[in-house]
């Protein structure tokens, strides 16, 4: 059970590798000499490898093995990265997310494929020099009798030792397997009959000295075990940290003696004695287990990762505090306290500020989604045989984690659609004299209180007119209709509606416009098309910074609580029952005709309508509607509460949230309400 | 998961319109008092509302009005309490919670797997498919109902979850 645990945990951080990796790989192709980015690959193949094997994935530690030699190799000669070592990397990046999770073994065909892939590119110098480096700190499970007995091994090879065929990773696998504890890899220079590594491990065994002997069988010369102590001492905070105080000494190996001794004084129950000699640093031994650890994994500390129940509990809280807040604040104004009003709204401003701060926790930089899409532009453009160049700008504007999670796989879709049918062939591009690589932008921005998200490509575009042939013939369209290029453009997120002529492994595969659509309309997002024969497409998704805090005015008809989004509002004004009568419904403002609806019918409340009616007019694209409300109460900073599933079907309230004296505000969805009353009525 | 037949298991009994019913314990949050309930436009008439539990938003069911049952009366509102229930404790993706309206709760009540019969089908009261079976205690006999059927969401939102 905790053995998977340690390796789901293991699996997380190898996927966060490889996205990382993913991104160096492509900045190499387009700087293939970058020491940096070099080595930046040779380390995280070395750290991937360094755990592989100890939780049993023995192919991803022969993979990494070998692309981090690769490297190496390129790394020492100082050449470059080809292109066919760069599309062998992410071809590795693939195979190891799909090893870690599906399994080794249902992955056969693949490994096979990617070693002969493998073999062809690292032919060229096969001299297999491969500098191993394993530092396999491994725990085995196993040994955990009372019986075991703590040993030092000191592994030395000779020179010679990978001419003589000796596996020695094999050896730092049985040493590591053979009970609990470190193994320490030293390195040296300068003695020409010597490895250029040599390892010290100590560990506790329950195994006999026989068996232990038996691992260095073809390298006794090589190797030495001394007893430390005949019990279990790697459960031993001081003498754990004895060994790397040892450890640390600018000498060669462990003094063993010195190891002994501390390990006798140790269960003599005598006070262990001030160490005569100081540490040659001030640093205490288990910040440099630290510092060794950050350096393993080469992770920089700037971010740090937070299981995302945590961050939907401390949502939660805030949200709690914001509504108790609020509850405080009817309370002050009941009873109007000087002394306690001062404090109460500095609570006001903490509040607001905590509130502001765990929301902005929650915002992702749209930057941690990009590298898929430009893989995905890079994969297909090879395989479509197009030159595309993606230009990102503004990847760094923040959008809340759970809008980020939802939108990759709707622009996803719409990046594909630019590759597959909005940049045309090359052959196509030079007969129309555009330039010969396609040009597919990603734009981020801020606006209001909303985030634009724009995919720009300069392909054929939607010529309308074909739109106009093919929703007749579908059915979506009467000839006799008249519409706008607008609507027809609206058309291809109708559902059935695909303009897609040719059906390949792309494009085309059943998901359609309209399932974008629909995945962001859930965001409470808005998307459009525009186009333009020959000149290009582009889309654009306009969605909310986050889901959980709106601000909202307050209305009310009879006793129900109405929330409207503020920033829909343009303006409220009133009318007289008898007028809006009289006048049939019609109403002007601004001097224009302005569509209303009275929500006290529409959502059908009993009772008697009041003589002076309330109307907040808000905007809808690019018209105004008035809603008719009994009461406008006031302005109230909604936290946006789900109605649960019995509401999922519910067509005028998106939510609902929970009022300062514990009432409950239903949230108005007049996005949905003007629509559904635009399909029943044709006026509008 | 929930069948347990070696054992017995405990039932909440309670009661609507002088009928006694019982749900599993297990799946029993908690009993609350009357709330001031939100009615939600435009729902169906077996959704009473929502109300406030602990801070969450709470839809409110009348049974009766899910199952078929004759309701003519109205639910007294100063008498009547609310059985909060957690609906799929085990799947984390399709847990809820939802309040269950009843007149009154009456014991809890330790049932013999031997000791639950199969509702009787002339007694058409409540369709079958809503019950779980049928016990005697103290002379009555009281009907265990089917949680997850009679809180299925299925014929509400059209959605095949179940």
């Amino acid at each position: 059970m905790m053995m998977e645990q340690f390796k789901q945990k293991y699996v997380e951080e190898v996927n966060d590798l490889l996205n990382d990796l993913e991104d160096t790989v492509l900045k190499l192709e387009t700087d293939p000499s970058s020491q940096e980015g070099i080595n930046q690959v040779f380390r995280v193949m070395h750290t991937i490898k360094g755990t592989a094997g100890m939780y049993d994935f023995k192919i991803v530690e022969k993979i990494t093995h070998d692309v981090e030699s690769i490297y190496g190799k390129i790394r020492d000669s100082s050449s470059a990265v080809s292109s066919s070592v760069s599309t062998l990397t992410l071809d590795c990046v693939d195979l190891i997310r799909r090893l870690l999770n599906n399994g080794e073994e249902s992955q056969q065909e693949d490994v096979a494929v990617f070693f002969a892939k493998l073999q062809a590119v690292s032919s060229s110098n096969q001299q297999d020099n491969s500098t191993l480096e394993v530092q396999a700190e491994g725990f085995n499970q196993n040994a955990q009798n009372s019986e075991a007995v703590t040993y030092y091994v000191i592994f030395e090879p000779f020179a010679d030792i990978n001419d003589r065929g000796v596996n020695i990773s094999g050896i730092l696998s049985d040493i590591d397997s053979a009970g609990d504890g470190v193994i320490i890899p030293r390195f040296r220079s300068g003695e020409s009959d010597k490895y250029n590594t040599y390892w010290e491990a100590i560990f506790s065994s329950t195994k006999p000295l026989e068996e232990l002997n038996e691992i260095f069988l073809f390298v006794e010369d090589e190797s030495r075990i001394v007893k430390i102590a005949d019990r279990d001492l790697m459960k031993n905070s001081d003498f754990i940290a004895e060994v790397s105080r040892l450890q640390e000494l600018e000498q060669n190996y462990i003094d063993t003696q010195q190891l002994i001794e501390f390990a006798n004084n140790l269960f003599e129950q005598k006070p262990v004695e001030k160490v005569v000699e100081e540490p040659k640093h001030d640093v205490s031994a288990e910040e440099k287990i630290i510092n060794r650890a950050v350096e393993t994994a080469d992770t920089k500390t700037s971010s740090i990762k937070v299981d995302s129940d945590k961050l939907d509990e401390l949502m939660n809280l805030v949200s709690e505090l914001v509504t108790t807040k609020a509850e405080m604040m009817l309370l002050l104004g009941k009873y109007n306290i000087p002394e306690l009003s001062n404090l109460c709204e500095k609570v006001d401003r903490l509040s607001n500020r905590f509130k502001d701060n765990a929301l902005s926790i929650r915002l992702v930089p749209i930057e941690s989604m990009m590298l898929r899409f430009q893989r995905l532009v890079r994969d297909l453009s090879a395989e479509l045989g197009k030159k595309i160049d993606f230009i990102t700008e503004g990847t760094d504007t923040e959008l809340d984690k759970t809008i980020i999670d939802n939108l990759s796989v709707p622009l996803m879709h719409i990046i594909r659609n630019s590759v597959d049918h909005g940049i045309e062939s090359k052959e196509r591009r030079l007969a129309l004299k555009k330039p010969e690589h396609g040009v597919i932008k990603f734009t981020a921005f801020y606006s209001g209180n909303n985030v634009f998200i724009q995919v720009q490509d300069d392909g054929a575009g939607m010529d309308p007119e074909e739109l106009r042939k093919k929703a007749i013939e579908k059915g979506f369209l009467k000839p006799s209709d008249n519409p706008t290029k607008r609507q027809l453009y609206e058309l291809i997120f109708q559902p059935g509606f695909s303009t897609a002529t040719k059906i390949n492994s792309i494009s085309g595969r059943g998901v359609g416009m309209d399932v974008v659509k629909q995945n962001i309309v859930k965001l409470r997002g808005e998307i459009e098309v525009d186009s333009e024969v020959d000149l290009g497409t582009i889309t654009t998704i306009k969605l909310p910074f986050t889901l959980s805090i709106i601000d909202t005015l307050l209305v009310s008809i009879e006793k129900t609580l109405l929330l409207i989004p503020v920033y829909m509002i343009d303006s409220c004004t009133q009318i007289s029952r008898r007028q809006l009568e009289r006048d049939n419904g019609r109403f002007n403002y601004e001097d224009e005709p302005t569509t209303i609806i009275d929500l006290r019918k529409e959502l059908e409340f009993k009772g008697k309508p009041p003589r002076q009616e309330n109307v907040v007019i808000v905007r809808y694209k690019d018209m105004y509607v008035g809603l008719i409300v009994d009461r406008i109460v006031g302005e109230h900073q909604a936290v946006l509460k789900s109605l649960g599933k019995y509401f999922a079907n519910q067509e005028y309230i998106s939510g609902g949230s929970i009022l300062g004296d514990g009432s409950i505000a239903l949230v108005l969805d007049v996005n949905k309400l003007i629509k559904q009353m635009e399909k029943s009525d044709k006026k509008i | 998961m929930e069948n347990n037949f070696s054992g017995s298991q405990p039932y909440l009994s309670f009661e609507i319109d002088g009928e006694l019913y019982a749900y599993r314990i297990s799946q029993v949050v908690e009993v609350i008092d009357m709330q001031k309930i939100t009615v939600i436009p435009k729902t169906p008439a077996y959704i009473m509302g929502v109300i406030n539990f602990r801070g969450d938003i709470l839809p409110l069911i009348d049974i009766r009005k899910e199952c078929g049952l004759d309701c003519e009366k109205n639910f007294d509102f100063k008498e009547s309490v609310i059985i909060v229930l957690e609906i799929n404790k085990d799947d984390l993706e399709n847990r809820f919670f939802v309040g269950s309206i009843v007149n009154s709760v009456r014991d809890v009540i330790e049932v013999k797997p031997v000791d639950i019969l199969p509702v009787p089908n002339f007694d058409n009261k409540i369709n079958t498919e809503y019950t779980e079976g049928i016990f005697k205690y103290n002379d009555n006999f009281i009907t265990i109902l089917n949680i997850p059927a009679v809180f299925s969401i299925k014929k509400n939102t059209n959605k095949t979850d179940y």
